[in-house]
Parts: structure tokens; C-alpha cells; sequence
């Protein structure tokens, strides 16, 4: 049990407020968001700022952990909530699909070329013409959010461990 | 690779290679007891086990995140190190586990006393736990081990501990594990 050291040493010195591990489908989220809701309440931070933390952990928890690889039993997606010395951050890492890998490589390749106002217009535009979404434009509308409540501190990469690809997703809440 | 990218990457090993579905390492207050307690029952409702055992599982975690709650700082208040908590889900059981920093003075008495339920069966713990009953003083911090009785009996399994040194004269790291079964014997 000499991991408990290990734990509270590692997350005493990032600043991590809470970490959780699972495959967050349905009740588990909505437990997760619960956990997640009361720590960020009990920062003592202004209300906007809480609730930019929490609009981004809803999206991180319902559109990018529990989409991808999920069985039911797997647990592969965490998801750590940080303070910073100017703000929060979210790191979120999760195994996806190859296809899913690409999505989000592109729609991270088109934030490069994009400042905000271009993401806004693109979510607005997938907002207005579509009525049936496709999984691309389903994840595009979940990074697009996120971007958008974190002033585009949002950053992405693939880990690989062996035979193991871990997407990882940074988000920075700046308080100004 | 980044300090930020490390850090979740040793969080994730940890928690993969311990099954560890939730990891909390912070100051504990009511309200962020309530909401793991919350999640708890989140995620036994999500298993589908027993009512029993929901029961188990959530008397078995109050008392140690009350124990947590009690002992949670150094007496210097200079937070070396900081009490976890960690709710691990395997095939079929979970286990709730707590640390927390504990004066070199009270590590025999501690030791002493989860040896002791350990070696109980569950008459055995019944008797014991009327007589502490009996015989404990309220006001005391840690009591007569009532928790730990408590523990044993509602968990019906051996309570698991470890003491780790954290660079401290005064001061070592306390680890208690609590093993509850998803299907009552």
C-alpha cells in the first residue's frame, strides 16, 4: 500500500485536487460530475470561473471519456483537475478508437489554422445545417466548447506504451 | 514531455496498476466526504450489487473518512504530506483505502489494535465491540479502536495496514485498507 505515499506525494506537488478513472458512461458520470461539482465549489474562486471549470469537465466527462473504446467493464479514461498558480487545469487522458485518434487530430490541425472567432463560426455553422450529426462533427462540437470556455488553452497528443495508445487532452482555465 | 503530461501519466499508472477508480489527496471538509459517499453509490448502483452490501460498503467508508477527517494534519500544521483516499473496484470486490500522516507515539497502539480484530472471528468481534463500547471514553481522539472493530465487522474481511517513512522524525505515513465483497457469503 506504499502507493498511498506515492499518490499524495505526486498530487501534493502538481497541485492536483482530485483524480477518477473510469469508463464514465451514464450514472457513473453523473456521480463523477457530482464529485468534480462539490470540489470546484469548495475553491475559493468567483462563480464564473467555477463554472467555466465545471462547463469543461461536463464536456470532457460526457462527449470525450465515455465515448471510444468502451465495454462497460473497461476503465481507461482519467481525468485530473489541478490548480494552477493563474487558474485550473483539466487533463484528461483517454484510449480511443484509430478512427476516433484521427478525428481528433484533424479538428486539433484545424484549431491550428483557426483563432477563436473561426471556431466559433465553424461550430455555429455544423450548429445550423445539420440535423444529424456525424461523429466527426459530434467531436468537433465537444472540442470547439472546450476551446471556447478555456480561451483555446486547449492541447492535444497520443502517448504509445508498447502496444497502448493514450489520447491526452490539456485544458488551462485561466483566471484574469 | 511535459511536467503536467508525467504527472497524469504516474497518476494513471498508479491507478491502473491498483484498479483504483477514484483518487482523492487534499484537505477533507464535510462536504467533499458527502460527495464521495455520492460517488460511492454511484458506482455500486452502476455494479448492480446488494443492498447488504451498499450498506457495508458505505459504513465501512464513513468511518474511515471520519478517521481520516480526525487525523488528517500534522500538529505543525505545515501539511507535509497530505491524507488520501483511494475506492478500488477488482472483479468482485472493492476495497477502500486511506492515508494519512500518524505520529511515530501512536503507531504501536494503532498496530496493536487492528492486529488484534484481525485475529477475531465474528463472535469474537461482537463481544469485543460491546466491551469497547463499554469500556471507550468519548472524548478520545481514536478512542478504544472502536472504528477499527467497527470496520472488521461490517467489511467481514482482515483489515490490511502499512506505516511508510515520509522524512520525518516525528511523523510516518499510515495506510489502512478495507476489502468489501460484491456477493455476500
Amino acid at each position: 500500500m506504499d502507493y498511498t505515499v506515492s499518490i499524495q506525494r505526486v498530487m501534493k506537488e502538481s497541485n492536483c485536487l482530485i483524480a477518477l478513472r473510469d469508463n464514465f458512461e451514464d450514472l457513473l458520470a453523473k456521480s463523477a460530475l457530482s464529485i468534480l461539482e462539490k470540489k470546484i465549489e469548495s475553491e475559493d474562486i468567483e462563480l464564473s470561473l467555477k463554472n467555466k471549470i465545471f462547463g469543461v469537465v461536463v464536456e470532457c466527462v460526457q462527449n470525450i471519456c465515455s465515448s471510444g473504446l468502451r465495454d462497460g467493464k473497461t476503465k481507461d479514461s482519467v481525468l485530473v483537475l489541478s490548480r494552477m498558480p493563474n487558474g485550473y487545469k483539466i487533463d484528461l487522458g483517454t484510449q480511443m478508437s484509430a478512427d476516433q485518434e484521427a478525428i481528433y487530430s484533424d479538428i486539433f490541425k484545424n484549431f491550428d489554422t483557426k483563432d477563436l472567432s473561426g471556431i466559433k463560426e465553424q461550430r455555429n455553422a455544423i450548429l445550423a445545417s445539420r440535423e444529424h450529426l456525424t461523429e466527426a462533427e459530434r467531436d468537433f462540437l465537444a472540442v470547439a466548447d472546450i476551446a471556447i470556455r478555456s480561451n483555446g488553452e486547449v492541447s492535444y497528443w497520443v502517448n504509445e506504451s508498447g502496444n497502448e495508445r493514450f489520447s491526452n487532452i490539456e485544458v488551462k482555465i485561466i483566471n484574469n | 514531455m511535459t511536467a503536467m503530461e508525467s504527472t497524469l501519466q504516474q497518476i494513471h499508472a498508479i491507478m491502473n496498476q491498483e484498479n483504483a477508480v477514484l483518487v482523492y489527496s487534499g484537505e477533507f471538509n464535510q462536504d467533499i466526504v458527502k460527495s464521495m459517499l455520492s460517488y460511492a453509490e454511484g458506482k455500486l448502483d452502476a455494479t448492480g450489487v446488494d443492498d447488504l452490501v451498499k450498506k457495508k460498503m458505505f459504513n465501512v467508508m464513513v468511518e474511515m473518512l471520519q478517521n481520516i477527517t480526525k487525523h488528517q494534519f500534522t500538529t505543525d500544521e505545515e501539511q507535509v504530506v497530505q491524507p488520501c483516499f483511494v475506492l478500488i473496484e477488482e472483479d468482485d470486490y472493492f476495497c477502500v483505502v486511506t492515508g494519512n500522516p500518524i505520529h511515530v507515539d501512536k503507531i504501536d497502539i494503532v498496530s496493536e489494535r487492528i492486529n488484534t480484530v484481525n485475529g477475531m472471528n465474528a463472535d469474537q468481534l461482537k463481544e469485543y465491540y460491546k466491551q469497547a463500547r463499554l469500556n471507550s471514553r468519548i472524548s478520545d481522539v481514536g478512542g478504544a479502536g472502536l472504528g477499527f472493530i467497527d470496520m472488521a465487522r461490517k467489511s467481514e474481511n482482515r483489515l490490511d495496514f502499512g506505516v511508510y517513512d515520509i522524512d520525518s522524525a516525528d511523523y510516518k505515513y499510515f495506510s489502512l485498507k478495507a476489502r468489501i465483497n460484491k456477493v455476500l457469503a
